[in-house]
């Protein structure tokens, strides 16, 4: 089956607020318990180091991270939330002109405090994948293409590392996404999340013969689910009603215990 | 009675440790030995009688040995100008110290025979000196690196730990880190983890290089303040709404509808 194609343009030129897809300047960094341990794929990103202050009783644990470009994940609605109730608040219940409301609210950094972002890095990091990367079929990668105009080379965002960092940080802006591609990443982090413990999603493509595009409620039936695919055709199922059951791939053993051998 | 800044006993020290003169240097270390007692050990012992003598002669007699200018003494005689414990410390590895001249074949015999009996006298009147405690605090600002650090160094048995029945950490014993050779064993553990903390080099282009490029460069915007846009923040409100309305309160039920099949688990191969 051939890869869908594209958005075109994948990139937008508007110049809005902090949005879900933005590709910013933000730091990252995980906790892990070996200083040493450095995976291939985070080699870009991973400057410095440093071990948290913790009473010896609890295992070491280090702090591993650096700059880099990221893309913001955390859904629209999250980005703003507080910011907009502060301001519905003061126009309606204060009666302060909408300007003045949110020129208010604007100076109040402690609102929709923190972000949620994950690195982009070269797709040269996964040199065995990169088809598989570009045509979308890696689950925890999100291909971003390279665009000539804007000096941008093909990158990956790496949904599986995931941080969340003060939105203080944010300052400079790479890339803004157009609406077609902000919908496809939506829809990547919902299959990284979601269906990962399920190869529902895939099987679906599979019967299709098509890509799935978006999956969304339906808004007349609580347990409706309406999934689109790329063609724009929708199809319409009732929604799963349970967590897939425990007993799926587990470790054999417990880290600690890996450790210790 | 003579005070001295910390800066003014690195000064000290470092005169005493490298003046070529004997008589100069054993001049100096005297002075050493005397600010120790006048400022902080002068109330644990009779200064009039024979102690104070024999304290200036177990500092003389850890020169001789080579054992007592290095950094580590240093930054313990600095400590007794800041720390109201400094002096018990300085003394304490004094005792440390004059233990492992007394172990050490490698030095002269009647250097070693001065040290046993300077070292089996302190032991006797100064017990409590002999057996101090750092806390785990006391450790890392000593060698300068963080508590966890210090915690990780006990757990590889790098360093003992008197502990409670129940296993807590009350301290570290004063004799574990005031001979010279733990102290330069620590000593570069600190300097190896303080290395630890620095930046990594895995031989990679870091990505912050990158980005600062780019910002160099002008391909970088400055994030515009966000804005309040009515019918936007409507339309995100009753998006929230109607997801908590949908959500479900009290568990679902697992009643499938016709055709769907409930896996069991997951193919193991």
């Amino acid at each position: 089956m051939a890869p869908p194609a594209l958005p075109t343009p994948f990139y937008s030129e508007s110049d809005p607020p902090l949005q879900q897809g933005d590709v910013v300047a933000v730091p990252f960094a995980r906790l892990q318990t070996d200083p040493d341990l450095l995976p291939a794929r985070w080699q870009s990103i991973d400057a410095s180091r440093a071990q948290l202050e913790l009473p010896g009783e609890l295992p070491e644990t280090w702090a591993i991270g650096g700059w880099g470009w990221g893309m913001v994940i955390s859904h629209d609605c999250r980005l703003d939330k507080e910011f907009n109730k502060l301001v519905r608040r003061l126009h309606q219940k204060e009666q302060l002109p909408l300007h003045e409301a949110a020129a208010i609210a604007e100076r109040d950094p402690s609102l929709d405090r923190f972000v949620s972002v994950c690195p982009v890095l070269s797709l040269a990091t996964f040199p065995d994948q990169a088809a598989d990367v570009a045509a979308g079929n890696v689950i925890d990668l999100f291909h971003l293409p390279a665009d000539e105009g804007r000096e941008w080379a093909e990158s990956v965002v790496d949904l599986a590392y995931r941080v969340t960092v003060d939105r203080l940080f944010i300052e400079h802006r790479r890339l803004v996404l157009s609406e077609e591609a902000r919908m496809r990443l939506r829809f990547a982090v919902a299959r990284a999340e979601t269906f990962r413990s399920s190869d529902i999603g895939f099987q679906l493509e599979q019967v299709m013969n098509k890509r799935i595009r978006d999956v969304r409620q339906d808004p007349s039936n609580a347990i409706g689910v309406e999934i689109e695919m790329w063609d724009g055709t929708v199809v319409q199922l009732v929604q799963q009603p349970a967590e897939p059951p425990t007993g799926g791939p587990q470790r054999s053993r417990a880290p600690s215990a890996a450790r210790e051998q | 009675m003579l005070i001295l800044s910390p800066e003014e006993r690195a000064n000290l020290w470092l005169r005493a440790a490298t003046a070529h003169d004997h008589d100069e240097r054993e001049r100096l270390l005297e002075q050493v030995a005397s600010s120790a007692l006048e400022e902080r050990l002068r109330s644990k012992f009779d200064l009039y009688g024979d102690l104070g003598d024999r304290f200036v002669d177990s500092v003389l007699l850890l020169a001789d040995a080579d054992r007592l200018l290095d950094n580590d003494m240093l930054r313990r005689f600095q400590a007794i100008a800041i720390d109201e414990r400094g002096g018990d410390r300085f003394f304490s590895a004094v005792i440390a110290r004059l233990g492992e001249v007394v172990e050490d074949a490698a030095v002269a015999a009647d250097l070693r025979a001065r040290a046993r009996e300077h070292h089996d006298y302190w032991r006797g009147h100064a017990p409590s000196l002999a057996e101090e405690l750092y806390s785990i605090d006391d450790v890392a600002r000593h060698f300068f690196v963080s508590k966890a650090a210090v915690y990780r160094w006990i757990k590889n048995g790098k360093l003992a730990a008197r502990r409670t029945p129940g296993g807590s950490i009350i301290g570290v014993f004063a004799s574990e880190l005031a001979g010279s050779t733990p102290a330069k064993e620590l000593t570069q553990l600190a300097v190896a983890e303080a290395t630890r903390h620095r930046a990594i080099d895995s031989g990679a282009q870091l990505a912050y290089e990158s980005v600062l490029a780019d910002i160099a460069a002008g391909r970088a915007k400055e994030v515009p303040a966000r804005r309040y846009d009515p019918d936007r923040a409507d339309a995100l409100e009753r998006a929230e709404e109607l997801a908590v309305a949908q959500s479900p309160t009290g568990g679902y039920e697992t009643d499938y509808p016709e055709g769907f099949v409930r896996r069991g688990s997951f193919d193991r191969k």
